[in-house]
């Protein structure tokens, strides 16, 4: 499964997303509830044609009607409950009309156009506003109604006559016609109003809720940062007072390998707390700083080069690690050396982190000639992009869980209960600097673990964007 | 030094392999207790089975069963329930202390602390929880049933 990370948190997406979560609450609610009233309404039909079986042909095919809508209604109830909304939504109008025209139709072409016919025809008005409310578009409105009239007209003007009807002199008399044509647009008429008037105070309400949302999302990562941070030094700082007292108590009678081990031991804890302090205050710094670097051409390779060796010391295992590396020597982008080595030792220390020892880490970087799939485009005409991929073959990524990856202070749950140091900034660096090189970073992963997690980075080539110097501000 | 403990055996549970090493080495060359280890509230059940220790320090955030629910289980099963409890926790929020003291455990302790600290609370924890044992009995014998 694909996460494109970076879009999925913008506010109008948000938003769409809510509405699309709106509709599929009420999809599922009136699909089912529809179904099962449908499935008591042809067991009736069915009742009726076994008791007397000797009705007319077209009330028979009104029977057969309710039959396919509840088929129908069954499909709308299925493909809710499997997220398939545009199909639900089809599905469940389908049903209703030819639930609500199959007995319209087959008693008018039986007995002839009555006031049952006409009374049928009240409840036409249901079709248009299912159709308007569950897409919550105008023009679907519009293109209902048509058709519903439509519908009505052929069925007024071209049905049979009830000879013992009154409706026939009406007909004549050309009232029948307008009269149902208008009460059906004046319901539409006023869904259509309602939805103008609503639509952006639900609009609006949604964006309250989105920003309300962000903001206690952001307090409860702040919160849990402060507790990770507290946890993460709470442990180096006791292992670093452990082994101090234990100097101090053992020193004049501890074998000299033993005091060597313990002094070691105080200077490991001690870098550890070290590169915690300054991963914190980096996340700090970046923020105010990411927008202000300077422009150079940067060769990815040695930059990669760098990134290894300084990943190797901090991360142990790394070095029995297979680094599968595929980078021509001669690809350079037009970026910053520091941001792209600080995205790239990111990146390999978590491929290194988030995987067991021994599997393979793989890097591989190519030219992108053109945008590809309208990713990043930051201005016209597009500069061509490299693209740097950072795969391991560790546990992945839940899907379910991608969405909060990129934030400050986020870490997955699993490895908030594991020993896996971490404080949530690694990633959030790593989208902060490649955005603010005008690149776009996002990632794959099936949440399968063994299947890993395959990172893309893609930055704006040297040869296509720096003959812009003044880009560098 | 000399040890001061007896035979004292402690069972230590902590995820953290660093603070494990050293407090093991600190317990056992300071302290003079026996000790033993675990790395994880599940490994520090197994322990249990093999040795009955005088006392237990708990670290609560750990994989797989953590510190509360080890303390439970210890305190559910009669053969455990009388041993004597430490928390040893980087969680030192208010709430946490809360949970802490409700679980049932004789002392609560926050980390960062030091080896000679901690081991004078699993004297305190020890002398506590027999202390504690001494007044539960004669709760019983004195209650009205009798």
């Amino acid at each position: 499964m694909s996460q494109n990370v970076p879009t999925a948190t913008r506010g109008e997406d948000m938003f769409l997303e809510i509405e699309r979560q709106r509709r599929l609450r009420l999809t599922r609610f009136l699909a089912p509830t529809f179904a099962v009233l449908l499935f008591f309404i042809a067991l009736g039909d069915g009742f009726a044609t076994i008791i007397n079986p000797h009705r007319p042909l077209l009330t028979l095919l009104g029977y057969l009607g309710t039959g396919i809508s509840f088929v129908l209604m069954v499909v709308a109830a299925y493909a809710a409950q499997r997220e398939r909304i545009n199909r639900a939504i089809l599905a469940l109008v389908m049903a209703t009309t030819i639930f609500i025209f199959s007995p319209s139709l087959g008693w008018t072409f039986s007995q002839g156009v009555d006031p049952t016919v006409m009374a049928g025809m009240m409840f036409y008005g249901v079709i248009i506003v299912l159709a308007g409310l569950l897409s919550g578009r105008a023009w679907v409105t519009v293109a209902t109604t048509l058709g519903v009239n439509a519908l009505s007209i052929f069925i007024l003007w071209y049905g049979p006559q009830n000879p013992d009807s009154s409706v026939v002199n009406a007909r004549e008399l050309g009232i029948y016609g307008p009269l149902v044509i208008g009460a059906q647009w004046g319901i539409a008429l006023i869904l259509l109003t309602t939805l103008e008037v609503f639509t952006p105070a639900f609009r609006e309400l949604g964006e309250v809720q989105i920003a309300y949302q962000r903001a206690q999302q952001l307090d409860e990562m702040k919160n849990q940062f402060i507790t990770n941070v507290n946890h993460e030094l709470r442990n180096p700082i006791m292992a670093l007072q452990g082994s101090l007292e234990m100097l101090l108590l053992t020193h004049d009678h501890a074998a000299p390998g033993r005091l060597k081990r313990m002094i070691e031991e105080a200077a490991r804890t001690g870098d550890d707390l070290q590169s915690l302090v300054e991963g914190i205050l980096d996340a700090r710094r970046i923020d105010l700083e990411a927008n202000h670097f300077t422009h150079e051409v940067v060769n990815v390779h040695a930059v990669l080069m760098t990134s290894v060796r300084l990943v190797s010391p901090r991360e142990q295992h790394v070095i029995e690690r297979d680094l599968r590396m595929h980078v021509p020597e001669d690809l350079t982008i037009w970026g910053n050396n520091l941001l792209l080595q600080e995205i790239l030792t990111n990146l390999l220390s978590n491929a290194v982190k988030y995987s067991p020892p021994g599997s393979p880490v793989e890097v591989t970087c190519f030219a992108v000639p053109t945008i590809g799939e309208g990713r990043a485009h930051r201005q016209a005409p597009s500069p061509a992009f490299v693209e740097i991929q950072v795969r391991d073959f560790g546990l992945g990524i839940p899907p379910e869980q991608a969405d909060l990856l990129f934030n400050r202070f986020a870490r997955l749950p699993r490895d908030l209960a594991s020993t896996t140091i971490g404080n949530g900034l690694g990633l959030y660096l790593c989208k902060a600097l490649t955005e603010a090189m005008g690149g776009t970073i996002w990632f794959d992963s099936t949440g399968v673990a063994g299947e890993g997690t395959l990172f893309h980075v893609r930055l704006p080539a040297a040869s296509a964007a720096s003959p812009s110097p003044t880009e560098s501000a | 030094m000399s040890p001061v403990s007896g035979n004292l055996t402690i069972l230590l549970v902590d995820d953290d392999l660093r603070i494990l090493q050293i407090f093991a080495d600190a317990l056992a060359e300071i302290g003079g207790f026996r000790v033993l280890t675990a790395q994880n509230g599940l490994e520090g059940l197994e322990r249990l089975l093999d040795a009955r220790p005088d006392c237990v320090v708990i670290d609560v955030k750990m994989p797989q069963i953590d510190g509360y629910q080890m303390a439970r289980v210890l305190r559910g099963d009669p053969d455990t329930a009388d041993i004597p409890l430490v928390i040893l926790t980087a969680m030192a929020q208010e709430q946490d202390r809360f949970i802490g003291k409700a679980s049932g455990v004789d002392l609560y302790l926050t980390k960062p602390v030091k080896p000679t600290a901690l081991i004078a609370a699993i004297h305190q924890a020890i002398s506590l929880s027999a202390a504690d044992r001494v007044r539960r009995m004669r709760d019983l014998a004195e209650s009205p049933g009798n």
